[in-house]
């Protein structure tokens, strides 16, 4: 627990005093200061009796006593001193704050009634005070603070605390607001915001943050090469470090896709090729509309399946012709080695099977599909990230649909398959826990729509939750086409700009006083500003993120120093 | 109870019809006594009227005008523009009742000395006086109305007499009134007694060169109507009845101007003797839509005097013009309003004689019932 | 404060009374704070209007061209026509301590009234937190803007005599916050003050 006696109290003056509202219709704050030194957004403070509320300001609303001090232009009609008077009793400015949690502060500090209190709670006769979800309102006229660094530590944690990443900085006194890393990983999480609201560089500071706490390990799937080798900014020109660069090989590698992937020139640590084998059915279903395959795919898959094996089938399939025809009887039949003499063979009707076959040429053409790959590189990976690396996938020059949903759902089946076995293991006693894995994927909503929700490993983990050690990371900017029931089950939600209504509604299903949220999200600024909400953090709140750049860096490795425990360091060099 | 007027109504609408053709009649008879005051005037500058033995001398019979010097028909035009002061009072009297717990008779006598365009505030005294016995207390008897009337009227005139002034100009003294104290010679001791103060009074006011005056405002006498009809009392089918002098010198005087000045011949003239002889003039102190005749009373002195005549002409319009459209010397309404005693200050004054007696003692009987009956309050309504 | 009688109480209720002096006597201007002494106190109030009657014959006379000075004069001087002068109260003192609620009585007949200097303005004004503004506030049929201002103008310079010169800010403040329901009556009030203090 924070040292509340010092850091709780508030030596800001305050910004205003309750006049009104209640807990479904937010609080209404009548401000004592100027309008616009408070703004949509911020961190609010309600000190009522010995309770705190804290709060997040949602809306300000101008307001008269009478309609027509507003209306009246009164600095036409008398003196300048006298309508800064009128208008200061007359004119004000409501801020509606949507409270979250509340805190027992006890009583006046130095009163005899605090220490009472404290000697209780010294005691254990009294619980430890801990922010706790509102339950009643405040009483009129409370008076409201913009929150200071001790609140803020208060609720989302000290920044030297082991675990606590700072991911922004309160808008209006720039105090560090954290989130924490084993917390956010507990649950599947997302990061949303529209084209060009900086989702990339805020998803570079989160995985930076878990590479660097390195309690999981990180797949990403770096659907366009963003996160792993340094880059330059599109829109400022400016470079870009990439994660490897940040923390080296060591710790994050770069695995590209194919035998000679190369990632703008450079090679990546180890390539990732797929034997045939690898290819199960329900990968191939699961491209129905990317592949654009009929219904009658399942039954031809089945028929594969059952006359080739699930590690045969794909082999098998891609050795047999298209189309090929033989004389026969003075008739032509089609060849034995023919997909239509397979298909007749195994009542399969052949152009069922002649239509899948040609729409599986995609696939038999990629490149890093192969018979016999030289290695396991899907096990390579595996193993990486048991040991506690990180793995950048690139795609390299693979950047369409087709690829980045086979490879992604393929290797997530097998990665969660191996966590799942390992998990089992030790809930039997028989092993050691599993490593805490996080896989990251863009461009979500085509992994988790409704319709695929049901069929990639993805919408799996999702529901699973963290049953086997295994959570998501989803990063999209169109929420909305994610399948509600994945999106109710994400914990930490970190928002930032969305123009849409609907991907606005989504990214707030399921929390409570989405309402008051609502525009919120809208007024965001690209880029600067991001919102964080759900399961994962106390409270709704609005941070204006870091700058993702070498000082961020700096400032990681110095709070790694700064956690670094001196005193068992020497006493393990000097045991004497 | 309340007027019943249902009962007034007949009365008032027989009146109204009679009076319509009196009404004819008295123009006639105004048009009759305008030619004979322009025939007489006629006569007597031609010398046909020199001697008429009813009106050579007074006549203790009768009460009527008498020729004086000016033509009689004359109107005179005020052109003066000298100085002068005023010098005006006026009183107003307690009268006892048998119904009052203490029957106390009181006057209230207010002078006020005018001084027109000096710029100083005009000079009020105001003494109020119990009518006394003839142990000199104050007189709890029952006394009756002429005779404080006549004690206020003494009063009034001895203000005038008395005040003292160091100006230089012609005083000009006014009295709301006629100089002539009652009509019929009065002989009780009491009124004997007061009358010959008043003479004594009217003496001292001569002797101070002081321009005295009673002004009658809406005079209804009928002098010199009456002079007409002894003079021509044997011209067959002279009927002059129920027409006033104002009548006829509403037709004759401009406004501004006066009449002659006429001697007064009354049953009373005889008390009035030399100087002191009474005299008086008509004065049209109106405008030409709307004329108004007033009768000023003077003493010999003043009319022999004609600067002293002028001088009160001017004096009087001077001062009726001021009032405007209802015009009225400045000064008497003044002094009428310093001098008048209000309902109320008589309660007042009687609660406070008998608190003062009940401190010394003496026991006071509680004024009538009737009395007290009548002053009940009317009906109220909660509010 | 003065101590020439500036008139005598005509009749009063609780909530103000009315004071009758003659023409020759100092009479306050209108805003002006008096006292009218009583048994173990004194009554406070503020001139609101400053009546004086015509009658009969100063209708007449104004109705004629021109008037002589000596009649002005008569009418001034002479004649019993008094000024009368509307108070409402605005406190009171028992014992030297001031109060700005309505006096528990009010003065009697005859109790002569005092026009309030400089130092008796702001021993009233510093009592309390401008409680008695509500007094003038809420009585109907007063000029309450005017009358506001001109109690402003006065005591506004008796505290500034004094050293406190934010007291004109403080009092516009409290009238504001008692006006600010009645949005025509505060702009009356302010336009009148605004005029009042026009560089401020």
């Amino acid at each position: 627990m924070a040292d509340k006696n010092t850091e709780k109290t508030n030596i800001n003056s305050p910004i205003g005093y309750v006049v009104g509202g209640g807990l479904k219709a937010n609080l209404h704050v009548r401000l004592t200061v100027p309008a616009f030194s408070v703004q949509e957004g911020s961190f609010i403070v309600i000190k009522s009796g010995n309770w705190q509320f804290y709060s997040i300001a949602t809306d300000l609303q101008l307001g008269a006593t009478d309609p027509r001090f507003a209306d009246d232009i009164m600095e036409n009609r008398l003196p300048p001193s006298i309508v800064t008077l009128l208008q200061g009793q007359t004119l004000y400015t409501n801020l509606v704050v949507l409270p979250s949690l509340m805190l027992e502060s006890g009583p006046e500090l130095n009163s005899p009634e605090h220490t009472v209190w404290q000697e209780l709670i010294d005691s254990g006769e009294k619980e430890e005070p801990h922010p706790l979800p509102v339950k009643t309102v405040p009483v009129h006229h409370s008076k409201a603070f913009l929150a200071n660094k001790g609140d803020i530590a208060e609720i989302f944690g000290k920044e030297t605390v082991d675990g606590n990443f700072t991911i922004g900085h309160t808008r209006e006194q720039k105090h560090p607001v954290c989130i924490n890393l084993d917390k956010l990983i507990q649950r599947s999480s997302g990061i949303f915001g529209a084209t060009g609201s900086g989702k990339s560089f805020l998803t570079r500071i989160i995985l930076a943050g878990l590479i660097d706490h390195d309690q999981s390990s990180v797949l990403i799937y770096d659907m366009h090469n963003e996160y792993g080798l340094d880059d330059t900014a599109s829109d400022t020109g400016q470079n870009v470090i990439g994660l490897r660069s940040a923390f080296g090989r060591t710790k994050v590698q770069i695995v590209g896709l194919g035998g000679s992937a190369d990632i703008r020139g450079i090679s990546p640590d180890f390539n990732l090729t797929l034997s045939y084998e690898d290819i199960m059915p329900e990968d191939v279903e699961m491209l129905t509309r990317e592949l654009n395959l009929r219904e009658t795919t399942a039954a031809t898959l089945d028929a594969l399946v059952q006359k080739f094996g699930r590690s045969g089938w794909f082999n098998a399939f891609k050795s047999m012709k298209h189309g090929k025809m033989v004389e026969q009887d003075g008739k032509r039949i089609p060849a034995p080695d023919s997909v239509a003499f397979w298909a007749n063979q195994n009542g399969i009707h052949p152009m069922a099977a002649e239509g899948l076959h040609s729409k599986l040429k995609r696939l038999f053409n990629k490149s890093y599909i192969i018979e016999n790959p030289p290695s396991d590189s899907i096990q390579a990976v595996i193993d990486s990230l048991k040991k506690g690396q990180h793995i950048v996938l690139s795609f390299s020059n693979f950047e369409s649909d087709l690829d980045y949903l086979l490879i992604s759902n393929l290797l997530t089946r097998r990665i969660r398959a191996e966590w799942e076995k390992m998990t089992n293991l030790f809930r039997n006693g028989k092993s050691s826990e599993p490593r805490q894995l996080v896989i990251v994927i863009e461009e979500a909503h085509k992994l988790l729509n409704r319709e695929m929700a049901a069929q990639t490993t993805f919408g799996t983990i999702a529901r699973e939750m963290r049953k086997y050690y295994v959570t998501l990371l989803i990063i999209d900017q169109r929420p909305s086409q994610i399948y509600d029931e994945v999106m109710s089950q994400l914990g930490t939600r970190i928002c930032g700009w969305l123009g849409d209504d609907d991907d606005v509604h989504a990214v707030l299903s399921g929390l409570a006083g989405r309402d008051a949220l609502r525009g919120m999200l809208a007024r965001l600024q690209p880029k600067e500003e991001v919102l964080l909400l759900g399961w994962g953090v106390p409270m709704p709140i609005l941070v204006r993120s870091r700058r993702y750049n070498a000082d961020f860096y700096k400032e990681i490795k110095h709070s790694r120093k700064m956690n670094f425990d001196q005193k068992t360091a020497i006493n393990a060099l000097y045991p004497d | 109870m309340p007027i019943n007027y249902i009962n007034l109504q007949p009365q008032i609408k027989d009146y109204c019809d009679q009076a319509k053709s009196a009404y004819e009649n008295r123009a006639l008879k105004i048009e009759q006594a305008l030619d004979l005051l322009h025939h007489c005037a006629d006569e007597i500058s031609s010398g046909t009227l020199q001697n008429i033995p009813a009106l050579s001398s007074p006549h203790y019979k009768n009460r009527c005008a008498r020729p004086d010097k000016e033509c009689i028909d004359q109107s005179f035009k005020m052109n003066n523009k000298d100085q002068y002061v005023l010098l005006a009072s006026d009183g107003s009297q307690i009268t006892s009742s048998h119904h009052d717990a203490l029957p106390i008779s009181l006057i209230n006598i207010s002078g006020i000395f005018y001084e027109p365009h000096s710029k100083k505030t005009p000079e009020i005294q105001v003494f109020s006086e119990f009518v006394k016995n003839a142990e000199n207390d104050i007189s709890l008897d029952m006394i009756p109305e002429d005779l404080v009337n006549l004690i206020r009227d003494v009063a009034e005139a001895g203000m005038l007499a008395n005040w003292n002034t160091e100006t230089k100009l012609p005083i000009i003294a006014i009295s709301d009134g006629p100089l002539e104290l009652f009509h019929a010679p009065r002989t009780s001791a009491d009124h004997q007694q007061l009358f010959q103060e008043y003479l004594q009074i009217l003496e001292k006011i001569h002797q101070k060169g002081r321009i005295l005056s009673g002004y009658i405002d809406k005079p209804r006498a009928n002098l010199v109507i009456r002079m007409l009809e002894i003079i021509y009392q044997s011209t067959s089918g002279l009927d002059l009845a129920g027409i006033s002098d104002a009548d006829i010198f509403i037709r004759l005087l401009e406004p501004g101007s006066r009449s002659a000045i006429f001697q007064l011949n009354s049953p009373s003239s005889n008390n009035y003797t030399g100087p002191l002889a009474i005299q008086f003039f008509y004065l049209n102190v109106g405008r030409k839509d709307r004329p108004w005749i007033v009768r000023v009373e003077i003493n010999r002195w003043t009319a022999d005097n004609i600067i002293s005549v002028c001088l009160l002409h001017q004096a009087l319009l001077d001062q009726c013009r001021l009032m405007g459209s209802q015009p009225y010397p400045y000064i008497l309404h003044r002094a009428h309003e310093e001098a008048v005693v209000h309902f109320d200050e008589k309660e007042k004054l009687t609660a406070l004689l008998s608190f003062s007696l009940q401190q010394s003692g003496v026991e006071i009987v509680s004024k009538s019932y009737k009395s007290s009956a009548k002053e009940l309050q009317n009906r109220t309504r909660m509010k | 404060m003065s101590d020439i009688s500036a008139g005598r109480l005509l009749r009063s209720n609780t909530r103000g009374c009315v004071v009758g002096c003659h023409v020759s006597q100092p009479a306050p201007a209108f805003g002006s704070m008096i006292n009218i002494p009583t048994k173990n106190g004194k009554v406070f109030g503020l001139v609101y209007d400053i009546h004086i009657d015509d009658d009969g014959l100063v209708r007449q006379l104004a109705a004629v061209g021109s008037v002589p000075d000596e009649v002005i004069f008569d009418n001034r001087i002479n004649r019993n026509v008094p000024v009368e002068m509307s108070i409402i109260f605005i406190g009171y003192s028992i014992d030297n301590k001031i109060s700005h609620l309505l006096p528990p009585r009010p003065p009697l007949s005859l109790d002569e009234m005092y026009i309030c200097g400089p130092e008796d303005l702001r021993n009233f004004t510093n009592a309390g937190h401008f409680g008695y503004f509500r007094h003038i506030i809420s009585e109907q049929d007063i000029p309450a803007g005017e009358l506001l201002s001109a109690h402003l103008q006065a005591a506004g310079n008796a505290q500034k005599v004094g050293g406190n010169t934010n007291w004109i800010n403080e009092a516009i403040q409290e009238i504001i916050i008692l006006l600010r329901d009645n949005h025509e009556l505060m702009t009356n009030v302010l336009g009148a003050i605004g005029d009042a203090f026009p560089a401020s």
